[in-house]
């Protein structure tokens, strides 16, 4: 029963440091590019959402650690703020990723708040994009100190912090693209889907390949796919990455050329919206992925 | 597509081999599932790799508490060794709990049997 509550605590606190890492990474990447930076009228909230959910990831990243040393002490809810167990967990690769977590999302929150607030001139705006960039690196190597990743070799590693950046950089894009459908003219809303569509098509399929070819690593064998609950969690998690890109490349191929008939427009964005969705499902899985079940079971 | 699925499929089973194992409890001493003849001087514990030991519970019979001065340290190792007291006749179970490099908790039970 201990062990069923500490892990949903880490489970829903992974949950919302991916969302925080989400936003950060699709403001990083999104909010500054140039068809986005001249649409003052939908750029406000993306800073305000952007800020909460920050702020509430570094919150979730102090649960997931003490809920973390609380799973490993056994000890109820003393054991999770037991001085000698945090001291063990802080030292361990736990410790490290919190670490790593808390510097990367407090340097997000710290630029997002900084560029909301002051007149951004060339070099501070340059300055800032600097900093998002460093802090989603930060963020994204937190996920290779972790599990069965931080021992598998360099190249593993690198494919996972190619795919979590990408990964990241998508779903984050949506709500801002969503915002776009809401409030942008249609030459403007065909520029910016199009540009997004472009660069899109070509790093989420090279993710999901390195996604894939990791899960392969991982899993040991195409029979455990099927026989474990981690393959069959895994398949879950497949099953939803090929609907969400179902769902792009209809936005893609079918509804942004639609936009000029004035057909696409509500289309588009509800279809964002449902693909929304469909990225916090996959989120879901991969936290309770990540978490509850291991390739070993 | 048909191409990339082949590519995934062959990769698939190039890989095959590397099913990946998390760090665990290579030899103790008492063995598990031992029977002695006498109490045991010690309990020592060999991983496969580098552990943090979190927590180690001796129970005897009834499932009385042992102590024998285990304390969590901070360093990790492989090799883990105490000094038992002079343990009565009965069943006793080792309760363990650590972790390694990749941060997993692991749990190991030993029993053995004091005659």
């Amino acid at each position: 029963m201990e062990t069923a509550i500490w892990n949903s605590a880490i489970v829903i606190s992974k949950l919302f440091f991916y969302f925080g890492f989400v936003l950060a990474a699709g403001y990083a990447f999104f909010a500054f590019s140039k068809p986005w930076a001249n649409q003052s009228a939908v750029k406000p909230d993306i800073p305000k959402l952007t800020i909460t959910l920050v702020a509430i990831a570094l919150l979730a990243n102090a649960v997931w650690f003490f809920a973390t040393t609380g799973l490993m002490a056994e000890a109820g809810l003393q054991g999770a703020f037991d001085s000698f167990i945090v001291n063990m967990m802080w030292s361990a690769a736990i410790g490290d990723i919190a670490l790593f977590r808390a510097v990367g999302l407090t340097m997000v929150l710290l630029a997002v708040m900084l560029a909301s607030v002051v007149t951004l001139s060339r070099l501070l705006r340059g300055g800032i994009q600097l900093i998002l960039v460093v802090a989603a690196l930060f963020l994204a190597y937190s996920f290779i100190q972790l599990g069965h990743v931080s021992e598998l070799g360099f190249t593993n590693q690198l494919l996972l912090l190619f795919h979590v950046l990408v990964m990241a950089w998508w779903f984050g894009s949506l709500y801002p693209l969503k915002r776009a459908c809401d409030a942008l003219e249609d030459e403007q809303l065909i520029l910016m889907m199009e540009s997004f569509g472009k660069q899109a098509s070509v790093m989420v399929v090279l993710s999901v390949v390195a996604g894939v070819l990791l899960a392969i690593e991982l899993i040991g064998s195409v029979n455990a796919l099927f026989t474990t609950s981690y393959g069959l969690t895994l398949l879950v998690k497949l099953g939803l990455v090929v609907s969400i890109l179902g769902i792009a490349a209809r936005n893609k191929l079918r509804l942004v050329p639609a936009i000029q008939s004035g057909e696409g427009r509500a289309l588009l964005s509800q279809s964002i919206a449902n693909e929304m969705i469909v990225a916090v499902l996959i989120l879901s899985v991969t936290a309770a992925l990540t978490t509850v079940v291991g390739p070993e079971f | 597509m048909k191409n990339l699925t082949t590519y995934l499929l062959a990769i698939a089973f190039v890989f095959s081999s590397t099913a990946f194992a998390h760090v665990q409890l290579k030899e103790s001493k008492p063995t598990d599932n031992a029977m002695l003849s006498s109490s045991p001087q010690s309990l020592s514990l060999t991983f496969s790799s580098d552990v943090r030991l979190v927590k180690v519970m001796l129970a005897g019979p009834q499932g009385k508490k042992v102590d024998f001065g285990f304390k969590p340290v901070n360093a990790a190792s492989d090799s883990f060794s105490w000094d038992l007291p002079q343990l009565s006749a009965g069943n006793y179970k080792v309760d363990m709990i650590f972790f390694g490099q990749d941060g997993h908790k692991m749990t190991e039970t030993l029993n053995f049997m004091v005659h």
